[in-house]
């Protein structure tokens, strides 16, 4: 959460960035869509409880995508 | 409007609601949580742990900016908060929000338990929150951003503990993940982290390069490229750099005074400015610099800033070879520490230094050895004086 007391995701950005994530998830990091969904779903939950908001939400989420799909991918190994 | 095609409306749901939930709560925990916290002696603030109106993100998000508010101001009471705060954490019901944003809340309650346990130097017991943090978030793969901003706390804290290896490998895992995830500002925050550690094991250079890439490539703002100007400047006076020096360590009082009104951290990098003068064996100029710095720190209610000043004084004085007056201010520091009842160590290594300086065997070596102990005590007041000597030109630890 942030200073302002408000949190840094609300449900304009839920929209505009639960599509798109899921698509790289799932074209990129080869994630079956359901577990994308999931996963993009609790990566944008997590970023309302988070104290530290990034400067720029969609870079964040990115990279927060980025290294979930490595972390689920080493688990698999 | 058409939804797009992954549009879940489960998900949409839970969002939406716990977006509302925690909006109310952040609202609520404004107007509860300090009323309720000034009812109820601290003593009895663990009792509170249950308490409906602290058993949410919004009053743990509440005592979380509290802790920050009271870390410099009054550790005890910071203290106090944070144990309440993962007291919280912990009695909350596993069900109350999803299980990712639990380990969060639980995770961040710790992490700020860790913050202020280092601050007041229990460092063991510092490191033993974070780690506990640490484990409560790896097994969510969405919260690795998390996991790094503990690991970088943990970082602050080996340092104050020696464990220099891991703190540096730590600090640059974390910076390249700050830089994957496009946050500037904890990039920003993880290079001044390694810059400082690199300072304070004397690896000047390696400190001033990596100084420098942040002022170049992370866009800080006025008061961090102030404080990046004074190490700079500080490195480079150990480099022999005295140009460079001079114009960072100026350039950076300027900040502080005319543009950041800190006339403190001006005084501060002043005191750098003599520092140089010093080195380059204009010592009257520095002493003649110094010393109204030194008065203000001392008008300013700040014998230990004061001391450091005083410091780079009897410096100068024993290259001047004047060890009687280098004597005379020593002692004159030794007793303002005892007056403000500065930590004892900080003492014993000020009078091991006048003894040495009274026996004609004080170098400025030993001086800016016992300068960087009493600056250390701030975050490790435990540590032990180790006495350096020089033989045939290279240091020694004692």
């Amino acid at each position: 959460m942030k200073a302002s007391n408000k949190p840094s995701v609300d449900t304009q950005a839920y929209e505009l960035h639960f599509p798109r994530l899921v698509a790289v998830a799932t074209s990129e990091f080869h994630i079956p869509k359901e577990e994308a969904m999931r996963l993009v779903h609790d990566l944008l939950v997590s970023s309302l409880f988070r104290l530290n908001p990034p400067g720029d939400l969609a870079s964040s989420l990115d990279g927060a995508l980025r290294t979930a799909a490595q972390r689920l991918a080493e688990a698999r190994v | 409007m058409a939804k797009p095609p992954d549009f879940n409306p489960l998900f949409q749901a839970e969002f939406t609601a716990t977006l509302a939930r925690l909006n109310a709560e952040l609202e609520a925990a404004e107007k509860s949580v300090e009323p309720l916290l000034r009812r109820t002696p601290r003593h009895s603030w663990l009792s509170l742990a249950a308490h409906p109106d602290l058993s949410n993100a919004g009053a743990l998000d509440r005592l979380a900016k509290l802790v920050t508010e009271y870390l410099n101001r009054d550790t005890t009471y910071a203290l106090s908060l944070a144990e309440l705060a993962v007291a919280v954490a912990e009695e909350m019901p596993d069900n109350s929000y999803p299980k990712a944003v639990m380990a969060q809340l639980r995770a961040h309650a710790l992490k700020d338990l860790g913050k202020v346990l280092r601050t007041i130097a229990r460092h063991e017991d510092a490191i033993d929150a974070l780690l506990r943090a640490e484990l409560l978030l790896e097994v969510h793969h969405g919260l690795y951003q998390d996991v790094v901003l503990i690991r970088l706390h943990l970082a602050f804290t080996y340092q104050e503990v020696d464990r220099y290896t891991e703190a540096f490998a730590l600090i640059r895992e974390c910076k390249q993940v700050f830089a994957d995830y496009g946050d500037s500002r904890m990039v920003l925050i993880a290079g001044v982290t390694e810059g400082a550690l690199l300072h304070r094991l004397a690896k000047y250079r390696e400190a001033r390069e990596a100084y420098m890439l942040l002022m170049l490539s992370a866009h800080p703002d006025l008061e961090t490229e102030a404080a990046l100007r004074k190490n700079i400047g500080l490195c480079c006076i150990e480099l022999g750099d005295f140009v460079e020096a001079e114009s960072n360590l100026l350039e950076s009082a300027r900040l502080y005074s005319n543009e950041l009104g800190q006339p403190i951290e001006a005084l501060r990098a002043q005191t750098g400015y003599g520092r140089l003068l010093i080195r380059m064996r204009q010592i009257e100029r520095g002493i003649v610099q110094l010393k109204p710095i030194r008065r203000a720190f001392l008008r300013q209610g700040m014998p230990e800033e004061a001391g450091i000043c005083a410091l780079e004084i009897i410096e100068g004085l024993l290259t001047r070879n004047k060890p009687e007056d280098a004597e005379r201010l020593a002692r004159m520091v030794i007793a303002e520490f005892t007056r403000a009842n500065l930590n004892n160590r900080a003492i014993t290594a000020l009078g091991y230094l006048t003894r040495a300086i009274g026996a004609k065997q004080a170098s400025a070596p030993l001086v800016q050895n016992v300068r960087e102990y009493i600056l250390s005590l701030r975050t490790n007041p435990e540590r032990e004086f180790l006495r350096r000597t020089t033989v045939s030109g290279s240091e020694s630890e004692q």
